[in-house]
């Protein structure tokens, strides 16, 4: 079967099966983005996530049949990307240290809907931002990372994170009041 | 920004021989949730068949005449336990297998809750109408340890303190009735022209009816409801079997 740089995922998918090297556009294609997810909701280092994903996309080869194409391929990718660093996590004890998030994503977060930027008075912005995503609960932060910077809808989070809309709606609210109560108490100081 | 070590990944898959998994290991998961939970709908499905009986028992008529206080109570205190509990195991862990499946968390609370109301009720419905709960029953009765857990329905009807018993007319005169109640005891039942009866043909020996009215004494009850026993409940004991007093006729008749 022929395949180009131009081929969708899905189509990818069915040669890989048979064909690894179709596997490397793949990677090529998915690499920048779990690696960003990834250093977004982990305190992992460069080194770390590297090998992380180098075991998650042979576990996505090893899964391929388990890909079921009504969902999003990108989506499907996020879930296993997710599963994996979450057992990573547990598995090396990671302790809380500070977040991984630049600038850009800082001032992305400031420019979305989350409706923070007018409780910012402070010179340091980002520095209450990045404080207050720093003392956020592990599942709040995940999710508004990926509500408000990977920017993806309900249904891809809910398919993501395999939580009902109705939890995921709720955890989206409940991670951007806890910070915004952060980052006025921070304001106050 | 980083390279890429996407040929690293692919030489790896390929000297390490990785393969795509079978369909049938990378689902055998998802297979047995939903086999699991088949399983336990059906099994719900038997434990409501089993309640239905209970549930018709306690009649409308008993909802006017002891109030809707009374009318839980007695219904409380007499429901099948045991079919309840299972009732709501087999709710809970059908609810948990669902949610198990490959999709269920897309599925709200509230969905997967109706769904299995309803399958349990449906199937239940369907079990009790094609008799197969009556069969289930029987089977049940004939083991000892299961007989004591599971027809408490049948305590409903020999309670006379509260109000319930029933048994088999011995006798009957212009304002006595006798019985021999599901306990096997005599009792005798005092109607006046308030008491409502609820037959189609007259009150004789042999037949087997419910009453509902207050004890008055020792042995001696006055019915303010009379009315036929389901059939399904004349041959109970709350006793073993063995208490039950053959009649002077079956007597003759061994004899003979």
């Amino acid at each position: 079967m022929i395949y180009s740089a131009d081929s969708t995922d899905k189509e990818l998918v069915k040669i890989a099966k048979n064909n690894p090297e179709a596997f490397e556009l793949i990677v090529n294609r998915y690499w920048h983005r779990l690696f960003a997810y990834v250093r977004r909701i982990s305190y992992f280092s460069q080194e770390d996530i590297e090998d992380i994903l180098q075991e998650v996309f042979i576990k996505i080869y090893r899964y391929l049949n388990d890909y079921d194409d009504t969902f999003a391929f990108s989506t499907w990718t996020y879930r296993i990307t997710r599963n994996y660093v979450i057992d990573e996590i547990r598995k090396k004890n990671v302790r809380p240290q500070t977040m991984q998030l630049d600038t850009e994503e800082l001032n992305k977060i400031l420019r979305s809907d989350l409706d923070i930027e007018k409780d910012l008075v402070t010179r340091d912005a980002i520095g209450a931002l990045k404080n207050a995503i720093n003392r956020l609960p592990q599942k709040y932060r995940e999710i508004l990372v990926l509500r408000f910077l990977e920017e993806k809808e309900y249904v891809e989070i809910m398919d993501i994170m395999q939580l009902p809309k109705g939890t995921v709606a709720s955890l989206i609210n409940r991670g951007k009041k806890i910070l915004q109560q952060e980052i006025k108490k921070d304001a106050q100081l | 920004m980083e390279k890429i070590p996407a040929k690293n990944i692919v030489d790896k898959i390929k000297n390490e021989k990785i393969m795509p998994q079978s369909h049938m290991r990378v689902h055998w998961k998802n297979y047995l949730f939903w086999s699991a939970w088949v399983l336990i709908m059906l099994f719900g499905a038997i434990s409501f068949s089993l309640l239905i009986p209970n549930l018709l028992d306690v009649r409308p008529e008993f909802l006017f005449r002891l109030g809707i206080g009374q009318y839980v109570r007695i219904l409380m205190m007499t429901a099948p336990y045991l079919w309840l509990i299972l009732l709501v195991i087999a709710f809970g862990t059908g609810y948990l297998a669902m949610r198990r499946t490959r999709k269920g968390y897309r599925l709200s609370i509230i969905f997967i809750s109706s769904v299995i109301v309803l399958i349990i009720a449906l199937l239940g419905t369907v079990l009790h109408l094609s008799k197969f709960n009556q069969h289930v029953e029987k089977r049940m009765l004939r083991n000892a340890h299961f007989s004591d857990v599971t027809f408490p329905a049948h305590n409903r009807w020999s309670r006379p303190r509260d109000g319930m018993m029933a048994g088999e007319v011995v006798d009957v005169s212009t304002d006595q009735i006798m019985i021999v109640n599901l306990n096997d005891e005599e009792w005798i039942v005092t109607y006046d022209h308030k008491t409502k009866f609820d037959f189609l043909e007259e009150l004789h020996s042999g037949m087997f009816a419910e009453f509902i009215g207050k004890k008055t004494g020792e042995q001696s009850f006055y019915a303010e409801f009379v009315r036929p026993l389901p059939s399904h409940l004349k041959n109970r004991r709350t006793r073993a079997p063995s208490l039950t007093v053959p009649l002077p006729d079956e007597i003759n008749e061994n004899v003979l």
